[in-house]
């Protein structure tokens, strides 16, 4: 399966889930922010110059840690040279190997997004339960919809035990759903899991037992049913 | 795949045939059902104009992923179990097309200057 986690806004924690969804799934996560990557990066090929033609995407994925990465980071002369185009046959090579991808798509609604999620099976939308971010998600929503990529969850991020704008959990959960008609998973704001994002590693390899990680495998076992359905 | 559930209503020496029609794949369905009644088959018109989905006794639409349709006929012929069935589906191809329009509708892409120039 080919996941796209998506959102259109910068910091609601796309990578943070991409990252722990990628390695709940065992699967490969693939930086599709290819400008300002927050993954944990490596040395040698990445997502550039796989788009350019010269690396097999298989060959350059790395394991970096517990998780295996296509990455981003790496500066390569002739950037400028990607092809987007040749972006879905690089993910679903990827799945062959790996069976799960993940892509942790950029901000903004560009037609690198597009391309992204066209090539997603099915996309993950990421939000906090601000109001800005809740409504550059539902046009993400709306995008994918028209590009015939059905969305799975929404994994609503930094959410708070206690309220937000007077609306307690619960009610702030549902209201998010029936905005963007999907089930809606919370990820609580805690520190074990900014620590896990500050490292770079899977909350569930830090803090197993924590809220954070019980949740990122709730998100990870939705995903596994959408599947199967 | 596609599925198709109908029901028949018998008034007035008339069977009304309705039916639904759902993609449960994950792209986009051209998908023709055909009228298997014995007799005519009378299609839905708008003043005098059969609708353009149908084209003799076939009913043909693109569905999107997740999309359901309804469709409905009138016929003279007795009701039965099956007096609509799917005859085929396939991908559609119009929707690649649109897919490319969606995407090249979208802001440019280019990778940015920083990447390489930057770390060399």
């Amino acid at each position: 399966m080919i996941i796209g986690v998506a959102g259109g806004k910068g910091g609601v924690g796309k990578t943070t889930v991409s990252l722990n969804l990628g390695w709940e799934l065992d699967g490969v996560i693939v930086d599709g922010d290819l400008a300002t990557t927050d993954l944990p990066q490596n040395r040698g090929p990445g997502i550039h110059d796989v788009l350019a033609g010269r690396v097999d995407p298989v060959e350059a994925v790395e394991r970096i840690g517990p998780i295996n990465i296509l990455s981003a980071s790496y500066a390569i002369e002739g950037a400028r040279a990607s092809d987007l185009q040749r972006f879905s046959e690089a993910v679903t090579m990827l799945e062959r190997t790996y069976g799960t991808v993940v892509i942790d798509c950029p901000a903004g609604l560009a037609q690198d997004i597009g391309v992204f999620l066209d090539s997603a099976d099915f996309a993950v939308l990421v939000t906090t339960p601000k109001p800005a971010a809740r409504a550059d998600a539902a046009r993400t929503r709306e995008l994918a919809i028209e590009l015939g990529t059905p969305l799975s969850s929404v994994a609503v991020n930094q959410i708070f035990a206690e309220t937000y704008l007077g609306n307690s959990r619960d009610e702030l959960l549902s209201e998010i759903e029936s905005e963007l008609r999907t089930e809606a998973i919370p990820i609580p704001y805690q520190a074990s899991v900014a620590t896990a994002q500050e490292e770079g590693k899977p909350i569930g390899t830090l803090v197993p037992d924590s809220e954070g990680a019980k949740q990122f495998k709730t998100l990870a076992d939705r995903q596994r049913t959408v599947v199967k359905r | 795949m596609v599925d198709i559930t109908t029901s028949t209503k018998r008034q007035n020496g008339v069977t009304l045939v309705h039916a639904t029609v759902t993609n449960t794949r994950a792209t986009t369905q051209t998908v023709s059902v055909r009228s298997q009644v014995d007799g005519p088959t009378w299609l839905p018109r708008h003043d005098g104009i059969p609708a353009s989905e149908w084209t003799d006794e076939t009913w043909t639409a693109v569905l999107k992923p997740g999309e359901t349709r309804g469709l409905g006929f009138a016929t003279p012929a007795e009701p039965t179990d099956s007096p609509a069935e799917i005859v085929s589906v396939s991908r559609s191809q119009e929707n690649e097309r649109n897919n490319e329009d969606i995407i090249s509708s979208l802001e440019d892409w280019s990778p940015p200057n920083t990447i390489s120039t930057e770390k060399q």
